[in-house]
């Protein structure tokens, strides 16, 4: 009972960790200007996540070895001080955006600015980090990021033809009025979304920290394959209601707030509530996820004692660096930078450096002598071998494609 | 620092990398020197206000139908009364290359004008949690806002 307890809590708390600003963002936003159109690249993106959050589970499980770590192992110390650099600066630009989300969440039901709101929520992100168990931490805002299920039960609500939702999802085109370059650019910016680093860093260093062994292997793959695709239909949901209310009307999403209307129309102050929370939860999770993921790879690289459970006496660099990113975040934030550009920015230049994270994953995972008789099988390494392709293909064109559509304007 | 950029190549790489991705993440608006330019400038304002007027037809509609809390409101009325100025300030800006871009952009700021005169009025309801009670006169003028962006768009977006 105990055990069938602690899968479901996973599976739920994958589901509520998977969405962040960035997939609601993305989403909603892709939605309201491409229809269905580009589904094809968040599911894309899910099996890619799929694939590579199950090695990094299952490496960091039998080997005991976070992803970073690897990735100074496998890529040597220059190449992982540029890929520390590059996954450092696209998580910080992440945790900047899910510090000011948590603030626009609140600021959507006490009509306070949301710079007020900064300080407190940045001083709780950090709290929380210090005094609330890791368990905890991940079970309360996995659940009640689950309030999100509400984007499901709108769509029903609002009764929409479902042939041509379905149409537009089967059926990807390039709507008029949009450029190849611009379709591109947002499937990108849905791809990115899927597959942030940060996701395996704390995924991996997690499973280190719950000092996970092969008998968890089971568990990790339930999480994953369970609740990584129900938090993708959540953003699908998100994209078929901005289907279906926003891009008929010509509203594009650039305030996270505009993401909650079709909700609200639908359900009214129920689902608003609801999708409130939601928002809370998701960028609350995800900001605590991005802080401790500066730590983690700051302090996997340096080789210094890491851990949220270690005690900060004996871990006291990680534990500055964690406070000092969210310290920076908050200075950053406080400056009025536009959160919404700050998470598109961030969610596509993570699709230009997915390589420098996924390439040690996937050479460890093949490594008999970390992984044993746990090391990836041929059907595995094919799917995985795909999804490289896929990811140095994103990150060559990333860049180029962000200077050709102005980042999609 | 600066040595260690100088003399390493991926820190030559990483800064060139930065450099270019801040730029490309810059979007300064810079003058429009042929009437095609202008256009295409006018008809992405247009969008862009008529996505605002319309967020704020949908925010009228949730509290006139009593589907939302009072502070919903009021924050996506401020914003889309934000996002309208502030696509109309820029457009003002940008100074016509032509007689046949300035009365272009002469009827689309008098357009411009009156919806960021309706978004300003529903702003000043939703602060004042006045979107329960109907305002016909209100919703006619966004509509009609609204018909005229959605024309322009169509016509030069």
């Amino acid at each position: 009972m105990k055990k069938l307890l602690g899968v479901t809590l996973g599976v739920l708390t994958a589901v509520g960790g998977f969405m962040d600003i960035g997939d609601i963002v993305a989403s909603s936003a892709v939605g309201a200007r491409f229809g269905m159109s580009l589904a094809w690249a968040l599911l894309l993106g899910v099996g890619g996540i799929l694939v590579y959050a199950e090695m990094s589970g299952r490496v960091a499980a039998v080997s005991g070895r976070p992803t970073f770590d690897l990735v100074r192992e496998r890529l040597g110390a220059r190449m992982a001080l540029a890929n520390l650099g590059a996954s450092f600066f696209i998580n910080f630009l992440t945790l900047i955006a899910e510090v000011a989300g948590i603030a626009i969440a609140l600021q959507l039901v006490s009509d306070v600015n949301y710079l007020l709101w900064l300080p407190l929520t940045a001083l709780l992100v950090w709290v929380v980090i210090w005094r609330v168990k890791f368990s905890v931490m991940e079970n309360v805002f996995g659940l009640m990021g689950l309030a999100l299920i509400v984007l499901a039960v709108a769509v029903w609500k609002l009764s929409p033809d479902w042939s041509s939702l379905w149409h537009g999802a089967s059926h990807p085109k390039v709507v008029s009025g949009e450029g190849h370059a611009t379709y591109f650019y947002y499937a990108i910016a849905l791809f990115g979304a899927a597959m942030t680093p940060y996701e395996v860093f704390f995924f991996s260093s997690g499973a280190v920290e719950e000092k996970w062994t092969k008998r968890d292997l089971g568990e990790n793959k339930i999480n994953v394959f369970l609740g990584f695709p129900l938090g993708a239909f959540l953003s699908l949901s998100l994209m078929a209601l901005a289907t279906i209310v926003l891009e008929p009307r010509g509203i594009s999403v650039d305030k996270l707030g505009q993401a909650a209307l079709p909700a609200t129309l639908a359900l009214g102050k129920v689902g608003l509530a609801l999708v409130i929370v939601g928002f809370f939860a998701a960028t609350f999770g995800a900001a605590l996820e991005t802080s401790l993921s500066a730590g983690y790879t700051v302090a996997q690289f340096f080789g210094w004692q890491w851990g949220k459970l270690v005690r900060p006496r004996d871990a006291a660099r990680f534990h500055l660096v964690v406070l000092a990113a969210i310290a920076v975040a908050l200075m950053i934030g406080l400056t009025a930078v536009d959160p919404v550009k700050v998470t598109e920015y961030s969610i596509v230049l993570s699709a230009a450096a997915l390589p420098l994270t996924y390439l040690p994953i996937l050479i460890v995972a093949n490594d008999r002598d970390y992984m044993g008789d746990k090391v990836n099988r041929r059907f595995g390494n094919a799917v995985a071998s795909f999804y490289l392709v896929v990811i140095f293909v994103v990150a060559i064109v990333t860049i180029p494609l962000m200077i050709v559509t102005k980042a999609g304007a | 620092m600066l040595s260690w950029v100088r003399e390493n190549r991926l820190g030559q790489f990483a800064v060139a990398a930065l450099v270019i991705t801040l730029a490309a993440c810059t979007q300064i608006v810079g003058p429009a020197r042929t009437y095609q330019d202008y256009e295409r400038k006018a008809g992405s304002t247009a969008k862009s206000v008529l996505s605002a007027v319309q967020t704020s037809r949908l925010t009228l509609r949730l509290g006139r139908q009593d589907k939302s809390f009072a502070p919903y409101l009021s924050v996506m009325a401020s914003e889309s009364e934000d996002t309208g100025a502030g696509a109309t300030a820029t457009f003002s800006g940008i100074q016509p290359p032509d007689d046949r871009a300035e009365a272009l952009g002469t009827r689309l700021e008098k357009t411009l004008q009156e919806a960021s005169s309706a978004l300003t009025d529903v702003r000043v309801r939703a602060r004042r949690t006045q979107l329960g009670t109907p305002d016909p006169k209100l919703e006619r003028r966004l509509a009609k806002v609204t018909r005229q962006l959605d024309a322009f768009v169509k016509e030069h977006g």
